[in-house]
């Protein structure tokens, strides 16, 4: 008896939950509608705590934005520190401390106007010395910074950063002077379509001098021994645990601002995340692709694409590679469909390129460079077979063993396994042995040439085809594998040069086209990221570079119905 | 207690009639120290159950994979991640191998896998028969074990045999070793052999040994010590025994019980941290398996496809029961204080 | 006794001083350089870096250098986190690490003592038969799949206990417990088997013939002296936590020792290696000390080696 009226009790309060949940939802739909959709212009507060809950892979390895070297460190001082512009959902850039800026003509000389509202957290004025700091900065030799690299648009960057140069070392020669407070004038080698893009990248944040030589070896390394002029503040760090983000009330901005608290904890086992995110604890989780199939028909699943491109790297130097059908028939001898759709699984799609799909756009007619140029390559067994048993016979031999030298990450290692037996399927005679390594023995081994090919990846550093294309010319740093292409260079460096930015586009299409005809790589996959995120977490971006992921115009709605 | 509380009356007693011709003769046969165990382990049914069991699974991993047409490394991604399916089992619908996964879809169907075939533990994700994965990663696993436990029953029992038997300086400066042994932690050394040497079989082996030996080597001289002042040794001495005879006939059976089930750890033991290295990438490399990699990586997606983690670990389980038991058993009946 | 810690300790010092040694030229033979950012770093910047942290310098040199260092407690730079020490790592992670597996340890002995004790006073019944059957699904079960099941049954399903991280009392039950296992099934096969054979002993006949009551007989002979065989896996069994703990504090999100040293294997961080390496090194030596003075104290007939003179 008493059981049958607790139900009937249960059932009742169920449904009148279920009814009033519709109704609020209906609500808010209508006051959202009313706004014209646009989150942005919301000046009120949702009435519900702004509080949101992550886990991150890692400790935060560094927070002084000139030696950040990783996506730990990118992601927390995007959301803590500002450049002159940051990247906005659309990945353009959208302000930050500048207000505005005008370019000269030869569009080498930028001139940005602060706005005199940015602060820091203590209070104080961001001014155009406090770039100049830290540009100097990331340069100097003595700061060792293993990104900077990164500011070789800057007039003479390059030539301070190498040993032996006149102007090594002398940094106060860097193209960056304050004129005055609030404006900043920067000169660039050439003209450089995506430097305003590069402007939101952590090594061209600002740091207060005065501030950093006060702290000086304690600067950074703990929440308090830093001030902020991003979105949010760091308000605790408890190393290897996790930090906490407050709003920041200083930020010239900070009506945009939804977000109170940001909680992260570093959680390194995926199925842990996942756990987490069952029992409500987190509110977005990264998946593997082995996740992927478990939460595939739930409603939380969010897929979306990334500029990094993974690739076979054919080493050049060995005798039988040099053979180019013998490596037109390796990059044909495997289904890239199937081994994005079966064993990644993640929204990762085929490539048949070097420059990712819905990455960078030409400059007039905003058309994707992937879709110009197509695709430059295909799977076909049979073509594989012919190509295979022509290199072969070229190159005099009936068999061949070669050794493919993998990342030592569980994924990686299926994808090794799977491109094993598809080449040893298709090509006759040829044996595929797989060496795993962790990350760094591997690249050591790569920078030294000792493998057959290898399982690499490029993340792009700024939003231009250069990053990648830049990669191959002939001894290159990253060109670790032999290829040399006189036609090639030339290409690459005469797009370096042109102020044309429309011809500048199609010599870039064009080299592209030449990497493929020499068929210097095998490129795998345009990667793809999939993970789980609460309905109640809007207005997240994500981003193609740099930092992944900003704050700034998250909140949280519809987590209490 | 309630013996004291009995009355002795001599009316409970009655002479034993002894035959003095008789006295001397021996009604058993003889049975050496080994036929006689050996008698003893047969009438123990755990252990003989665990005996056939082991035996079994040897025998079965061997011959196991020529049941199927797929070889170990037979990918086919369009067949990935079968769920079990075994013919003439399929229509008992509550054993689960009938070929319909955790989400009552027939992927076998869905998948349009030809009709004839049958992958009795279901596919992996790169669609290969975990059937003879299975059972080739058992043939690894028990090889890797086999022979790391012979290697370090060897060393262990020597060294720590010399070590306290000899005791005084010999035992100093045999210890100060095993403690700079110990002390360096043993995933270093393991590393280290991956990184210097190719990973495989043998280099795991390897890495197993090098640290693997001084556990047993620690419990042999833990008892030998505890064992050479003892009344019985000392009149084995008195009466002019050699170090060979005190070793052989009172010193080492002694220990047997000791280092047997110390064994029967250190073979699970193995087994267990091949599947540790696994978990954290370090274990057996690809195509290859073993029991442990494949727990470690079906593990990784037990809830969506539970036949991935549960078939190789059902053959691990049985197998640590099955030595288990048979440790046991040999403990009784080798142990010779244990003759009642 | 004095005089033979002493003289324990020096050894020990000089066991710390051969292990620091070879771990120093293993980490030599490791490739690869300890820089994130390798495949994007110039010649000169390589260069430099490698100055900085004193790569470039002949390895005796670096050797002599690291070992004055040590006297002196430094153990040096992690190159992973900016400007943070090796010993501030250790000291950070070493709270969390220490207290799960001495939390395991201690658990896991006190269950897998009763367990054992349990089994061999009702040898060949139905307790025994159950004690062994817990005993050898601990060891069955690999930690990493225990860890996990507990993880999603009493944390996701009966949410009975937090899922990770580590935040309080509670947040040590799953991670300790998963631990612990292997404990318990070592201990208690062990003490079932030394309990088996000394309940068959002569002396216990004697000590039952005289009268003693069998709890007596029990507590002061049986297990005393089953004891002694618990103590020698103690040691390896403490080590053996280590190993189990990289696991645990994954699954459990635990800011601890385990993880940083997986990590820094990986990614050549030769300093955090190096300095956890001696860390558990130390302890390891320290726990041998330990486990070979109470020896003389559990069994006054074994005379620890060097107090023989």
């Amino acid at each position: 008896m008493k059981k049958s009226k607790w139900s009937l009790l249960l059932t009742l309060v169920l449904v009148l939950s279920v009814f009033l949940a519709a109704c609020s939802g209906g609500d808010k739909d209508k006051a959202s509608d009313s706004k014209g959709g646009e989150g942005d212009n919301a000046t009120e507060k949702p009435n519900e705590p702004q509080v949101l809950n992550l886990v991150d892979g890692s400790e935060i390895p560094s927070m002084d934005s000139s030696q950040a070297t990783d996506q730990v460190s990118f992601e927390v001082m995007n959301n803590v520190f500002e450049g002159l512009y940051r990247l906005d959902k659309d990945n353009q850039p959208t302000e930050g401390v500048a207000e505005s800026h005008k370019v000269n003509e030869d569009g080498t000389v930028y001139t940005f106007k602060l706005n005199p509202n940015a602060k820091w957290s203590d209070g104080s004025q961001v001014v155009a010395k406090d770039f100049v700091f830290a540009w100097q900065k990331a340069l100097h030799p003595d700061t060792l910074s293993e990104y900077a690299y990164i500011m070789g648009p800057v007039k003479n960057a390059n030539a301070i950063q190498t040993d032996g140069d006149p102007l090594y070392g002398k940094v106060e020669e860097l193209g960056v002077k304050a004129v005055d407070d609030t404006t900043l004038e920067v000169t660039l080698e050439a003209p450089a379509p995506y430097f305003l893009g590069l402007t939101g990248f952590a090594t061209f944040y600002p740091q207060k001098e005065e501030y950093v030589k006060k702290q000086a070896d304690k600067y950074s390394l703990e929440a308090n021994t830093m001030i902020y002029n991003g979105p949010f503040v760091l308000s605790e760090w408890k190393h290897n645990e996790g930090w906490q983000f407050k709003k920041n009330d200083q930020y010239w901005d900070k009506d945009t601002v939804k977000l109170d608290e940001v909680n992260v904890k570093i959680v390194k086992d995926i199925a842990t995340g996942v756990n987490l995110y069952e029992t409500g604890q987190v509110d977005s989780v990264g998946l593997n692709s082995e996740f992927v199939d478990q939460f595939k028909d739930n409603e939380d699943l969010v897929t979306r694409g990334d500029a990094a491109v993974y690739f076979l790297r054919i080493n050049q130097k060995k005798e039988e590679l040099k053979n180019v059908n013998i490596r037109k028939a390796i990059d044909m001898a495997y289904d890239k469909q199937s081994l994005v759709d079966v064993l990644l699984n993640n929204g990762s799609t085929p490539a048949y390129f070097l420059v990712p799909g819905e990455f960078t756009f030409s400059p007039e007619g905003n058309e994707d460079f992937r879709k110009t140029n197509g695709d430059l390559g295909k799977f076909d067994a049979e073509e594989a077979k012919k190509l295979w048993a022509k290199g072969l016979e070229e190159i005099g031999k009936k068999e061949l063993t070669l050794e493919l030298l993998n990342y030592d990450s569980d994924g990686a290692k299926k994808t090794g396994e799977y491109i094993k037996n598809q080449l040893e399927k298709n090509l006759p005679g040829l044996k595929v042995s797989i060496k795993a390594q962790p990350f760094k023995q591997k690249l050591e081994l790569e920078s030294k040439g000792e493998y057959d090919f290898s399982y690499a990846g490029w993340g792009p550093d700024y939003q231009d085809p250069m990053t990648f294309l830049d990669m191959f010319i002939t001894d290159g740093a990253h060109n670790q594998m032999g290829y040399s292409n006189p036609k090639y260079d030339e290409l690459i460096n005469s797009a370096k040069k042109e102020t044309d930015t429309k011809k500048r586009w199609e010599t870039m299409l064009e080299a592209e086209k030449v990497l493929f005809e020499d068929q210097a790589i095998s490129p795998l996959y345009q990667q793809g990221i999939v993970g789980l995120r609460k309905p109640y977490v809007k207005g997240l971006v994500n981003h193609l570079f740099g930092a992944d992921t900003s704050y700034k115009w998250i909140y949280i709605e519809g987590k209490q119905q | 207690m309630s013996m004291s509380e009995r009355k002795l009356t001599p009316d409970l007693f009655r002479p034993a009639n002894l035959d003095s011709n008789r006295a001397e003769e021996i009604s058993k046969p003889s049975l050496s120290f080994w036929q006689d165990a050996f008698r003893r382990l047969k009438q123990n049914k755990g252990a003989m159950l665990g005996l056939f069991a082991i035996a079994f699974i040897i025998v079965f991993s061997l011959i196991a994979p020529t049941f199927t047409k797929y070889d170990i490394d037979d990918q086919e991604l369009m067949r990935a991640n079968l769920p079990p399916k075994i013919p003439g089992l399929e229509k008992v619908e509550f054993l689960g191998v009938n070929g319909v996964d955790i989400r009552d879809v027939n992927q076998y169907e869905m998948k349009n896998v030809p009709k004839d075939d049958y992958f009795w533990f279901g596919t992996d994700s790169l669609g290969r028969d975990q059937w003879t994965r299975v059972w080739k990663g058992t043939q690894i696993s028990l090889y890797i074990a086999f022979l790391a436990s012979a290697i370090e029953l060897i060393i262990g029992v020597a060294y720590g045999g010399i070590s306290a038997f000899y005791g005084g300086r010999t035992d100093d400066i045999m210890q100060r070793i095993v403690e700079v042994l110990v002390g360096i932690p043993n995933l270093v050394v393991i590393i280290l052999f991956i990184i210097i040497l190719d990973p495989g079989i043998l280099s795991i082996t390897l890495a197993l040994v090098i640290t693997g030996w001084i556990g047993m080597s620690r419990i042999v001289r833990a008892q030998i010590i505890s064992l050479k002042n003892r009344e019985f040794v000392l009149a084995s001495k008195t009466l002019g025994s050699t170090n060979g005879r005190l070793i052989s006939k009172h010193l080492l059976p002694n220990t047997l019980g000791a280092i047997i089930v110390t064994s029967t750890f250190t073979i699970p033991g193995a087994i267990f941290f091949e599947s540790f290295l696994s978990f954290i990438g370090l274990g057996i490399q690809p195509p290859i398996a073993s029991l442990g990699s494949l727990i470690a990586d079906g593990f990784r997606s037990i809830r969506i496809y539970p036949h991935l983690a549960i078939y190789p670990a059902s053959v691990l389980c049985i197998l640590m029961i099955s030595f288990n038991l048979l440790g046991d058993g040999l403990r009784d009946a080798l142990d010779p204080k244990m003759r009642r | 006794m004095l005089r033979y810690i002493t003289q324990r300790v020096l050894y020990m010092i000089l066991t710390l001083l051969i292990i620091a040694t070879i771990t120093f030229f293993l980490m030599k033979l490791l490739p690869g350089s300890p820089f994130n950012n390798q495949d994007k770093l110039t010649e000169t910047q390589r260069y430099a870096l490698n100055e900085k942290y004193g790569l470039n310098d002949p390895v005796p040199v670096q050797y002599i250098n690291y070992i004055t260092k040590l006297a002196q407690g430094d153990l040096g730079y992690t190159f992973q986190f900016d400007g943070r020490t090796v010993n501030s790592l250790i000291v950070n992670g070493m709270g969390p690490s220490a207290t799960v597996g001495f939390e395991a340890l201690l658990f896991g002995t006190i269950v897998g003592l009763l367990l054992g004790i349990m089994a061999a006073l009702k040898h060949n019944t139905f307790l025994d038969y159950g004690a062994m059957v817990i005993a050898v699904f601990g060891i069955a079960i690999p930690s990493f799949v225990f860890a996990g099941l507990l993880q999603y049954y009493v944390g996701v399903k009966l949410q009975w206990l937090p899922v990770a991280f580590w935040n309080g009392p509670e947040y040590h039950i799953l991670p300790a417990f998963s631990l612990s296992v292997g404990v318990i099934a070592t201990v208690a096969r062990f003490m079932r088997t030394e309990m088996l054979e000394i309940l068959g002993t002569d002396y216990i006949l004697m000590a039952r013939s005289k009268g003693v009551s069998k709890s007596a007989v029990i507590f002061k002979h049986c297990v005393r002296n089953s004891l002694i065989p618990i103590v020698t896996i103690l040691g390896p069994m403490a080590i053996g936590l280590i190993t189990g703990s990289l696991v645990i504090e994954n699954i459990f999100a635990i800011p601890g020792i385990g993880e940083q040293f997986v990590k820094a294997i990986q990614v050549n961080d030769y300093p955090v290696i190096m300095g956890t390496t001696l860390f558990f090194s130390f302890l390891i030596v320290a726990i041998i000390l330990i486990v070979d003075i109470l020896y003389g104290i559990i069994d006054p007939r074994i005379r620890v080696a060097g107090g023989k003179s």
